[in-house]
């Protein structure tokens, strides 16, 4: 046990948790909710190790717990990789790379517990930096469904993973299936501790206000979405189905707003291409990136979430924690929300059915009202942070009072 | 006597639709008389063919100067004098053909402007005004003459891009054809089931032909009609192509890997459509998809989305239109002609006849001959003896 506190030294554990990044993204975003609720229990000693810096390093360290990133760039030592692999020396990347990670890591006192924080190529390649010994405890937290268990992480790269965990959190029921079902893995690994979000802490804005800002005019119905640009988030779906609605629903004539991702990247021009292809460009706004986008799910009437798949995205939590209805294809974890009084599910990719969830809802606010008070109800009860953390506490527990498997 | 140079500008000699066109044109155009040059920005499998009917220098791309690496950066300089030098002695040249909008970029490589400069523009506006930066985009509206091998192309050209109607010959796209009808290749090499009801894309799988979009019609086919035995096939690419990524990952999701698959591209594709039932073209925007002419050819209904040329080969009876991206539309119309095979047959022979009628790759080429290369011969009919 490390750490110290107050005239002499005690006993906290020490937890060394790694996140594939600190970007203000849905898993670290999730690992700040995480470190501060523990250590506002002041229970543990905390360390925070991340493969690429970003704005939320500066949170964990507010929890507080240290932390550390290995590098700034997208990945380890970025201009001497590329320089290597341009005159045909590639193959001494990898090994650098290792060695920068672990050089970073040598830096944390050893861990009584690891939490892996996603399973991803980055925090695989930090745990076997890390390189705990047999004795130490590792818990990893998957947030991934197979886009990133099966074609983001590879098969080497997976076995590791899940054979190192002596337990596994799985992000929603939809990946506690998927580990058992997909992967093999036995249900008894498996702790289903689902997403949680600070409730507390969502501002949003008063309808119209939220609509002006997002350059919406007052009163005028939106479909709202909040995430990246990209193929697993799937805007695009989003557009295609609102264009389906105002053909179908022409009195309806709803607003879409995007709210995340950038606008000029290759991914914004590509949406932009496809909202101007469908004849939305008078109807589509697209606000990139917002520290708080809680603010903008005022401007909303419906959640829309067009993923292909998304375990339990933080996004589609905060909006139904507003009182936002949601939508959504049945693949991930929300569907179960839904199924539960939260909004709409249906079969994906069945765009004509997306659009009619949303018409019937644009078109019925009785069952919109009903509809968000379920889900904000929900919300409040089952994925708010002190439900959140105590259940991930407590696999924690279980993990350092019982050691390896 | 000094022939006449035409110096052709092309992006590249895969086999994809400008590249096969330039080829055919070539094949049927009257070169006697002219001295022809292509410069290509990269080669391709078509090259070998295209070197028979003409010189070709290929000289390679522009780096990306937003992408590139340093190193490579650092280099541009001296490739760039390579390719001056590759082109220096093309001073004297009377026509050049930019063969897609892209292919303008190897233009200021000529040592001296062409005395004339003709735009065969194959795209509609993802692949002009979207693709290409300004200065790109003046040099190609300043060509003498365009040629636009479909009414949308020159509409575009036209409302879009404001060239004036009197520099614009619309001259239909056509095929090779000897008025027979195809042998089907056994469905074997399609990977596809006798009793399979078999729809046929043909295309490279990039994100415009929208090979994510054919995978979610199949899902939605099969969810609509599960009864019938359907099988989805992608002419043109390997299962293993990297622009395939997305298209993979959504089969697997939705369980359709026995439903979809990818076949690469082949030279005989003709009797390979025929073996098909229907064609259908997913793209969320196409000029005018010289597969679909020869799926018309094979005899196979069309079935593609109002939002590009084809229009004028499908309507009103060699298959169905759909407004994009109506995907339950496109399953109406499957399922329809699964259920009703004389008309399936009928819609088929409808765009056959329309294809033979006025899509022949001669006919395009006496056409283009008249309308572009005439002047450089002074008087001398198109077609007759040099």
């Amino acid at each position: 046990m490390h750490g110290d506190e107050g005239d002499g030294p005690v006993t906290r554990p020490h937890v060394v948790l790694l996140g594939h990044g600190a970007e203000r993204t849905g898993p670290p975003i999730l690992l700040a909710h995480l470190v501060r609720g523990l250590a506002a229990g002041g229970r543990y000693d905390l360390s925070v190790l991340t493969a690429r810096s970003g704005p939320m390093l500066a949170e964990y360290e507010a929890a507080p717990a240290r932390a550390l990133a290995v590098s700034a760039a997208r990945e380890p030592l970025g201009r001497t990789a590329a320089a290597l692999r341009q005159v045909g020396a590639g193959s001494a990347v990898g090994p650098l790379q290792d060695a920068r990670r672990r050089q970073v890591a040598r830096r944390l006192a050893p861990a009584d517990l690891v939490y892996v924080n996603g399973a991803t190529p980055p925090t695989a390649d930090l745990l076997r930096a890390l390189d705990p010994p047999p004795t130490t405890p590792v818990v990893v937290h998957v947030h991934e469904l197979d886009v990133g268990l099966r074609i983001n992480l590879g098969d080497e790269q997976r076995r590791d993973l899940f054979d190192r965990a002596d337990r596994i959190v799985a992000a929603s029921g939809a990946v506690a299936r998927l580990l058992v079902d997909g992967h093999g893995l036995a249900p008894e690994r498996i702790t289903t501790c689902a997403e949680f979000v600070d409730v507390a802490a969502l501002q949003p804005l008063p309808p119209d206000e939220a609509r002006a800002a997002a350059g919406i005019p007052a009163g005028a119905p939106v479909i709202g979405g909040v995430g990246l640009l990209d193929w697993r988030k799937d805007p695009d779906h989003l557009l295609r189905a609102v264009h389906a609605l105002r053909r179908s629903d022409p009195d309806l004539d709803p607003w879409v707003l995007w709210v995340g991702g950038d606008p000029d990247s290759d991914d914004g021009r590509r949406t932009a291409a496809e909202a101007r292809r469908l004849g939305l460009e008078d109807r589509f706004r697209h606000v990139g990136h917002q520290d708080h986008p809680d603010r903008l799910l005022g401007a909303m009437d419906v959640f829309a979430l067009p993923s292909r798949e998304d375990a339990l995205p933080l996004a589609a939590l905060e909006a139904a924690a507003t009182g936002l209805p949601l939508v959504c294809f049945r693949a991930g974890g929300i569907a179960d929300l839904c199924d539960l009084g939260a909004g709409t599910t249906v079969e994906y990719p069945d765009t004509a059915a997306f659009a009619r969830a949303l018409a019937d809802l644009l078109a019925d606010p009785e069952a919109r009202a009903r509809v968000g008070s379920a889900a904000r109800a929900l919300v409040r009860a089952e994925h708010d942070t002190g439900v959140g953390v105590a259940r991930i506490a407590a696999v924690i527990d279980a993990g350092l009072e019982g050691g390896r498997r | 006597m000094v022939e006449p140079h035409v110096v052709v500008l092309g992006h590249a000699a895969d086999r994809t639709g400008p590249p096969m066109y330039l080829l055919q044109l070539l094949r049927d155009l009257d070169r006697s008389g002219l001295r022809i040059t292509i410069v290509l920005l990269r080669g391709g499998e078509l090259l070998a063919d295209l070197q028979e009917l003409a010189e070709v220098r290929v000289v390679g791309e522009p780096v990306d100067s937003a992408a590139a690496l340093p190193g490579r950066l650092a280099e541009e300089p001296a490739r760039l004098r390579a390719r001056r030098a590759q082109l220096a002695d093309l001073r004297d040249v009377d026509l050049a053909i930019v063969n897609t909008a892209w292919s303008i970029h190897a233009l200021p490589w000529l040592p001296v402007p062409p005395a004339r400069l003709v735009s065969v523009v194959h795209e509609l506006g993802a692949g002009v005004a979207d693709l290409l930066d300004r200065p790109a985009l003046d040099a190609l509206l300043a060509s003498d003459r365009f040629v636009a091998g479909c009414g949308a192309v020159a509409g575009m050209l036209a409302d879009d891009l404001g060239v004036p109607a009197e520099r614009i010959d619309l001259i239909p796209y056509g095929v090779a054809q000897d008025g027979s009808d195809p042998v089907p290749v056994d469905r074997t090499q399609l990977d596809a089931d006798d009793d399979a009801f078999l729809v046929l894309a043909a295309a490279v799988p990039d994100r415009r032909k929208a090979p994510d979009l054919f995978v979610h019609l199949a899902a939605t086919a099969r969810r609509r009609r599960p009864d019938v035995p359907w099988a989805f096939r992608w002419i043109g690419a390997t299962e293993d192509d990297p622009r395939l990524a997305d298209a993979r990952t959504d089969r697997a999701l939705l369980d359709a890997g026995d439903l979809v698959r990818f076949v690469p591209p082949t030279p005989a594709l003709r009797t390979a459509l025929a073996a098909g039932d229907a064609f259908v073209l997913t793209s969320r925007q196409d000029a005018f998809p010289l597969a679909a002419v020869e799926a018309a050819l094979a005899g196979l209904p069309l079935l593609c989305f109002a939002s590009g040329g084809i229009g004028a080969l499908v309507e009103p009876d060699g298959g169905r239109l759909v407004p994009f991206p109506d995907l339950e539309s496109m399953v109406d119309a499957l399922v329809a002609w699964h259920d009703d095979p004389p008309g399936r047959t009928a819609a088929g022979g409808a765009a056959r006849e329309r294809a033979r009628r006025h899509h022949d790759a001669a006919d395009h080429a006496r056409a283009f001959d008249r309308a572009v290369l005439g002047g450089l011969r002074g008087d001398r009919p198109a077609g007759a003896p040099a």
